[in-house]
């Protein structure tokens, strides 16, 4: 387990140097843009470089850069002049708060879906899995289009900005976090289909079955907690692509989550805002999969890390 | 005497708590024919790829006409690989199974004979299978389409194909039934006179040391037991490991027990 | 069975990149001619019965703006004009269809600019497919490369390329494209932008594979054949060369057809967010871009018209990829 925690670390450690290497490396920065202005000239705008620190070599920009994280700061962000962990904090509550929405939906309709079609005839579920790998096929983005296309065109309203209450929370969740699960759904359906095979197939179920046990009961304590394993490592690696494809769905429809503030600094070159963000994403990806791996460790016996 | 031609000196290697070889030292003379003979376990397969330098010891010398092999010059380790030739245990995992036969008894001289052009390594590698009496058909045949016979023929050409001073076997003749490894070992009596090739081969069974090697050096644990000339030291045990293979050997030979 | 086997699910790609190519070389419009009377036109219909409702030759009614709305057109019956089939293009080249001028036919209708959405979506067909395409190719490159030296050699390098793999995986993929590509300039030339989508996209994609690769080397690195070749004095590159590299074709093969459609994705995306390929270039996702405005969304629906290219591929891509998957586990 320490080693676990121990190489996740070690992953951050990594993602730190990339995260801050790559945006401030980048030809020309902030000041760049600002030198367009006529308003300002050359002196001006060296005089600011210095102030913010931009002349120094990388090196001393990331320590300084790494104090402020033990602190809690991400540095300043430049076009918006606060620190970033201020920008980008209720950014990721929203992220987080999308995919949580999403995941659960996805998960709520794909693993009752995946248990009743086990069970149904062959034909049925033949037809069952065609149409979720159609599904599948469809990438977020065009779902998400989709998804809106249909909102507009049925006049269902699109709330934008700051949702008030839990009724404009709902609604403003509705497409892209829709757009997410049915992106995640069917992956979820085809991996659930291929666990409660395995599992119902299992000589033990079959075991209980004949020693009369109530099939409710074969189900809950036999069926489900054999199939749970990989399930819940699927869960921690699909969260990657979840934080991926929400990118995206936030983008386009405008949910105020990390992903169009990313967009926005990338092309403003406001650099620690990039890193910030960057930063975040990967903590949660990495925070997703110990969190599985723990789940796994307490749910199965067998398994020590 | 005439100096050897391949010698340990003291050779150490161990795996994490695993003692392979325990301080092992041998001699290898022009034309000497040395059966090691031991358990399995006992570290033998280690000894022979020190010899070849294809692991590095952890401890001693392996020289090569009087010079440690550690230090040979790029030249001087080509010559090496050259002029000594390791066979390895296991016929079937030792040979390439997507190349076919002629490419794979070319590949030492593609690899160690640059100086020949294309045309004289293939003639080179015809012969050495037609020395072998592998069949014409052999050449374009993947191994896998070989019995086990044909895939050791393969892989004893590919061994003598540079021309080496001196072969290692590896458990040349396990798992092969007796007519082959009658027919295998005539083979290699006859290569060996033919050539003046020091052999050293490693083996469990003392009755095949018997029929090969002049000399045996029985290794148990690490280290060499006891060695001297064959029939002396099968008739006269010394050391319990001996005499333990060799009781085993005459329980199987006698006892009437398929082997 | 085997090769050509293997080959039947990749011949499926190359005849549908062949098709959208051929396609592009036949396309109505140049991609880039921007006919200002005509933004956002509706989908052209082709008429194939005339005013006395008898059968005609193929043709297109006159295209009318409204005066008083923009982008709201009319047709105009009384003005028609036959169709051509494989007629010269007005930028040089071969069209497949076209309307007698001054008639115009956009089969999917135009965008904002007036340019012809069939002809953009065939030719930013050819651009996303093959920014996917070449990003994989390169991709399983570098991951066969890296994850075999790393396999092969140990130590040092394998450290230090595993824990470089680790790193990379351990981000969401489009957070790391965008943080790449907040390294590069924001603004370039169309092919320096297809090239830095297509290098972006392998940098960040080769450490899945690489790792897969490294398993796989360090398994064959112990196989006797290995081995033996070192005993000949073989260095690691010939080894690599002759004999492991072989080894890997399967896995390679396996993996293409799952990088693929996530690099098409991948570019698309970063197009859409415009990252990517820059306009005049057409590419899938550029195309869409403009869908981000909702009014657009909502009045114009034959602009998804390259979500729906899209989706066609990406299911084409699937079915190939499972046909391979059938193919791989029967022959083991």
């Amino acid at each position: 387990m320490l080693r676990r925690l121990g190489g996740a670390a070690l992953a951050l450690a990594g993602l730190s140097v990339l995260c801050f290497a790559l945006p401030n490396w980048a030809p020309g920065d902030f000041l760049t843009d600002a030198a367009v202005n006529p308003a300002l000239d050359r002196s001006t705008i060296d005089a600011m470089r210095v102030r913010y620190g931009l002349d120094e070599p990388l090196p001393v920009r990331y320590g300084r850069w790494l104090r402020g994280l033990t602190r809690g700061e991400l540095g300043l962000s430049l076009s918006y002049q606060v620190d970033a962990a201020t920008l980008l904090l209720p950014r990721l509550r929203a992220t987080l708060v999308l995919n949580a929405f999403a995941l659960l939906l996805a998960l709520v309709a794909a693993l009752p879906a995946a248990a009743a079609v086990g069970r149904s005839g062959p034909a049925f579920r033949r037809a069952a899995d065609t149409a979720m790998l159609a599904v599948l096929s469809v990438p977020e983005i065009v779902l998400v289009l989709i998804l809106l296309a249909t909102a507009l065109t049925w006049e269902i309203p699109l709330p934008g900005g700051q949702p008030e209450g839990v009724v404009g929370l709902l609604q403003g969740l509705a497409v892209p976090g829709l757009a997410l699960a049915l992106g995640a759904a069917p992956i979820f359906y085809r991996h659930a289909r291929a666990a409660f095979d395995e599992a119902l197939g299992a000589p033990f179920v079959a075991a209980a079955r004949h020693a009369g046990v109530p099939e409710v009961s074969v189900q809950l304590r036999y069926v489900l907690p054999a199939a749970a394993n990989p399930l819940i490592s699927l869960l921690g690696t699909s969260l990657g692509n979840l934080l991926s494809a929400s990118l995206v769905v936030e983008t386009v429809t405008g949910w105020p989550g990390l992903g169009p503030l990313l967009l926005e600094a990338v092309l403003a070159r406001d650099s620690n805002v990039v890193a910030g963000a960057v930063l975040l994403a990967a903590t949660c990806q990495i925070a997703g999969n110990v969190a599985a791996d723990l789940a796994l460790m307490r749910l199965d016996p067998r398994i020590r890390l | 005497m005439r100096p050897p031609v391949l010698a340990a000196c003291d050779l150490r290697k161990s795996y994490g708590s695993v003692t392979a070889l325990d301080g092992v030292s041998l001699d290898l003379h022009p034309g000497d024919s040395l059966a090691i003979v031991g358990e399995s376990g006992s570290g033998k397969s280690t000894l022979l790829r020190c010899l070849a330098w294809l692991e590095q010891p952890g401890g001693g010398y392996v020289r090569f006409e009087g010079a440690p092999v550690m230090e040979l010059d790029t030249t001087g380790r080509r010559e090496f690989r050259r002029r000594v030739q390791l066979m390895l245990q296991d016929a079937a995992q030792a040979l390439n199974p997507r190349w076919r036969a002629l490419a794979l008894v070319r590949e030492p001289l593609d690899l160690l004979r640059p100086d020949l052009d294309a045309t004289a390594r293939e003639t080179l590698a015809r012969r050495c299978m037609e020395r072998v009496a592998l069949p014409d058909w052999a050449a374009d045949r993947l191994p896998g389409e070989f019995s086990g016979g044909q895939r050791q023929r393969i892989l004893l050409a590919r061994a003598i194909v540079l021309d080496p001073s001196v072969l290692l076997l590896d458990e040349p003749f396990a798992g092969l039934d007796p007519p082959v490894q009658g027919e295998l070992l005539a083979l290699l009596r006859h290569l060996r006179a033919e050539r003046q090739m020091a052999t050293a081969f490693v083996t469990h069974d003392p009755g095949l040391a018997a029929a090969v090697a002049d000399k045996i050096a029985v290794f148990g644990r690490g280290r060499i037991v006891e060695h001297g000339p064959t029939a002396g030291l099968l008739a006269q045990p010394v050391h319990p490991t001996t005499r333990l293979l060799v009781a085993c050997h005459k329980a199987r030979l006698f006892g009437g027990g398929s082997p | 069975m085997s090769r050509r086997a293997i080959s039947r699910p990749v011949l499926l790609l190359v005849v549908w990149h062949a098709a959208l190519a051929a396609g592009a070389w036949l396309a109505p419009h140049p991609g880039n001619r921007q006919y200002r009377e005509y933004p956002f036109a509706p989908p052209t219909r082709i008429r194939l019965l005339d005013a006395n409702r008898g059968l005609a030759w193929p043709h297109v009614c006159a295209l009318e703006p409204e005066p008083a709305r923009f982008g709201a057109y009319r047709e105009d019956c009384a003005r028609r004009f036959p169709v051509r089939f494989l007629a010269s293009r007005p930028g040089g080249g071969i069209a497949l269809m076209q309307a007698v001028a001054p008639g115009s036919l956009f089969l999917l209708g135009t965008d904002e600019l007036g340019r012809d959405v069939f002809s953009r979506l065939l030719l930013g067909g050819v651009l996303s497919l093959g920014c996917g395409l070449s990003a994989a190719c390169l991709a399983l490159a570098l991951a066969a490369w890296l994850g075999s030296l790393a396999g092969l050699l140990g130590g040092l390098a394998d450290a230090v390329i595993s824990r470089g793999a680790e790193v990379l995986m351990a981000l969401p993929i489009l957070y790391l494209l965008l943080a790449m590509r907040a390294a590069l300039p924001i603004q370039s030339p169309p092919l320096t932008g297809f090239l830095m989508a297509v290098c972006l996209i392998a940098l960040a994609g080769w450490a899945r594979p690489a790792r897969l690769v490294r398993g796989i080397v360090l398994s064959a690195r112990e196989r006797g054949y290995v081995l033996a070749a070192r005993g000949f004095g073989a260095g690691s590159f010939y080894l690599l060369r002759k004999h492991l590299l072989p080894e890997l074709r399967g896995v390679l093969h396996a993996q293409a057809a799952v990088l693929i459609p996530r690099f098409v994705i991948l570019e698309v995306t970063l197009s859409l967010l415009g990252l990517g390929v820059p306009e005049p270039a057409s590419s899938w996702g550029s195309m869409l871009a403009n869908l981000r405005q909702y009014d657009v969304l909502a009045t114009h629906p034959w602009m998804l018209a390259p979500a729906a290219a899209l989706t066609l591929s990406l299911a084409l891509f699937g079915h190939a990829g499972r046909w391979l998957e059938v193919e791989v586990q029967e022959k083991a």
